[in-house]
């Protein structure tokens, strides 16, 4: 019978010989389709084997899941899982008498030829072995990530109990991928762009006025470089002093915040203001002062603690424009009320 | 002599309208590339958008349509001469373009520094782990990576937002990922491959170089893909 000599095979390999043994089974199933019906099986054994069948299917779609859910387990090399499947699959097939049941362990074939052509490609490859969770764990290296020493912090950033990235960790990779890459370069304006638009409207608040126009984009005025190289010291001793100003008048109350419009008017000259407010871009700048809008959306400034002067440095700064004319210092003058000057001019400077 | 002048003239004004267009192409091209006429820090994240036929002539060529292909001819060469950049057609079928970079990387760091595209490093571990793998990984490999990097593809990530989609289908269609179902899986999966645009702009041997330092390995330990990595290169120029 050819039951027998099925039984004789070789023993299989990881799916060489599939197609082989799924053609030979065809023929078995055949023969024994009409073989069954012609000995008119009595009803008790029909019983039976619808039971004995619906045991089979269900093994038969556990192997199945045991291949999909395993994979990686079944193509590691050191394991014959994928043998002992393919065994197991052999001895369910002895009791296969319908093309159901035939059609489910074809089904298994396939995965687990899929299987065995993978593993195969494993076999055939030269060289070092390449893991993508090692490599995994170089990359987290690269990207600076911190890993805590104990395990109680909280974790920060999406991190786990193992670590979290820094901020700016993907950046670091890209920036060292990028020569990976020959992109061409995208246009971008080396100095930052001005809108040719005119400035926004000015909006009116139930109390206050908001002055002068604030663009969302600040840029350095070109004109200041050439006034940085010729009086550079005076102008770094003023920005010193200026920080010397804020400094101690935030330290004064650290809670309320330092109107901007405030800090830099003088309410005695208007040319004053102006080099106050040209001092003052220097800090925020270098990152030294930060400004920001409070809850009626009127400018703010502050200094910035000295930890934190580093990690400013790698965040985007953002840019924009303050004008201010002869009116316009006038309208704050007499809207804020403003009576003296924080910034007290310099003895010795001329008017 | 009139017939002569004629030509001159029609060489004069597609010269013309070559350096117009081409003016016009560089300005789409930032259009494209940018997304925007004008330039602010968040449009520097884009990567560079294919360029298609379809596109450039409905809004850059526009009357010049039918001497297209020497407007073309032309631009590609001034691209090539002036700026150093190649215009290769990445689709045939549908005259799709991207320009790549044909200088050599100068060793010492640029003089103007833009700020690196962090997309830029996810797409790098994806092609990759693909090359390492031989070419093909299945998406678990992939995904699974990724989830070790904190990025996961079922959640919103901080910087990358969606993920899934943007490995799918972004860098899908900018061609730097093919992503193919594979047959017979259920539940259906798929593998990804090396996308024509990666073919095109990426080093192998660059990346090959990197696997090594971060391993603290030889890159010519990975015979396989060492082998891969100078026929590729050989290939692209």
């Amino acid at each position: 019978m050819k039951k027998s000599r099925r039984n004789e095979e070789a023993p299989r390999q990881n799916g060489s010989t599939g197609r082989g043994r799924a053609g030979q089974r065809q023929n078995d199933e055949v023969q024994a389709g009409p073989e069954a019906s012609r000995a008119g099986l009595p009803e008790e054994s029909d019983d039976n084997d619808l039971g004995r069948r619906r045991e089979i299917r269900s093994k038969y779609r556990d192997l199945i899941n045991t291949v999909q859910q395993n994979r990686e387990d079944m193509l590691s090399p050191a394991t014959d899982k994928l043998t002992e499947v393919l065994e197991e699959a052999n001895k369910l097939f002895k009791d296969v008498r319908r093309a159901r049941e035939a059609a489910l362990d074809a089904q298994l074939l396939v995965v687990a030829t899929d299987l065995g052509k993978e593993k195969a490609s494993q076999l055939f490859s030269e060289g070092s072995a390449f893991d993508p969770t090692a490599f995994a764990e170089h990359l987290l290296s690269f990207m600076g990530l911190n890993r805590l020493e104990d395990g109680d912090d909280d974790p920060q950033n999406g991190g786990g109990a193992d670590g979290y990235l820094p901020r700016d960790a993907w950046h670091r990779l890209s920036r060292r991928a990028e020569c990976c890459f020959r992109t061409a370069p995208s246009f971008h304006y080396m100095m930052g762009s001005f809108h040719a638009e005119p400035p926004a409207p000015k909006q009116k608040t139930e109390r206050q006025r908001k002055a002068p126009s604030k663009e969302a984009k600040r840029i350095m005025p070109t004109q200041l470089k050439k006034m940085e190289e010729s009086h550079q010291e005076a102008t770094e001793k003023e920005v010193e002093r200026i920080l010397g100003y804020l400094k101690m008048y935030y330290e004064e109350d650290p809670t309320s915040p330092i109107s901007y419009y405030e800090f830099v008017i003088d309410p005695n000259s208007f040319s004053r203001t102006v080099e106050n407010i040209f001092h003052t871009s220097f800090l925020i700048r270098d990152g030294l002062a930060r400004m920001y809008l409070d809850g009626d959306k009127l400018p703010c400034i502050a200094p910035v603690e000295e930890g934190d002067i580093e990690a400013a440095s790698s965040s985007s700064r953002k840019q924009c424009i303050i004008s201010i004319s002869l009116k316009t210092w006038k309208e704050l003058i007499d809207t804020f009320e403003i009576k003296d000057s924080i910034i007290q001019p310099p003895e010795s400077q001329n008017e | 002599m009139r017939v002569v002048r004629a030509w001159l003239g029609k060489g004069v004004a597609i010269l013309r309208s070559s350096l117009k267009v081409t003016r016009s192409f560089i300005n789409s091209c930032r259009f494209l590339q940018n997304g925007s006429p004008d330039d602010t820090q968040e449009t520097v994240f884009r990567l560079s958008e294919l360029l298609s036929e379809q596109n450039l002539v409905k809004h850059v060529v526009k009357d010049y349509r039918n001497v297209y292909p020497e407007i073309m001819k032309r631009a590609a060469r001034t691209f090539e001469q002036v700026f150093g950049l190649k215009l290769v057609e990445i689709d045939s079928k549908h005259h799709t373009y991207i320009l790549i970079n044909n200088l050599e990387a100068a060793d010492r760091p640029p003089p103007v520094q833009c700020p690196a595209n962090p997309k830029l490093g996810l797409l790098f571990v994806i092609l990759g782990v693909t090359f390492m793998k031989g070419g093909v990984v299945r998406e678990n490999v992939i995904w699974n990576t990724l989830k070790k990097l904190r990025v996961d593809s079922g959640e919103k990530h901080e910087e990358f937002g969606d993920v899934k989609r943007l490995v799918t289908e972004e860098f899908v269609r900018q061609r730097y990922l093919e992503y193919v179902r594979i047959p017979h899986t259920e539940p259906m999966e798929h593998e990804f491959r090396w996308g024509q645009r990666a073919d095109m702009e990426v080093s192998k041997a660059k990346i090959l170089e990197f696997m090594g330092q971060l391993h603290e390995q030889d890159p010519q330990s990975w015979t396989q893909q060492f082998r891969e990595a100078q026929s590729s290169s050989s290939s692209q120029r």
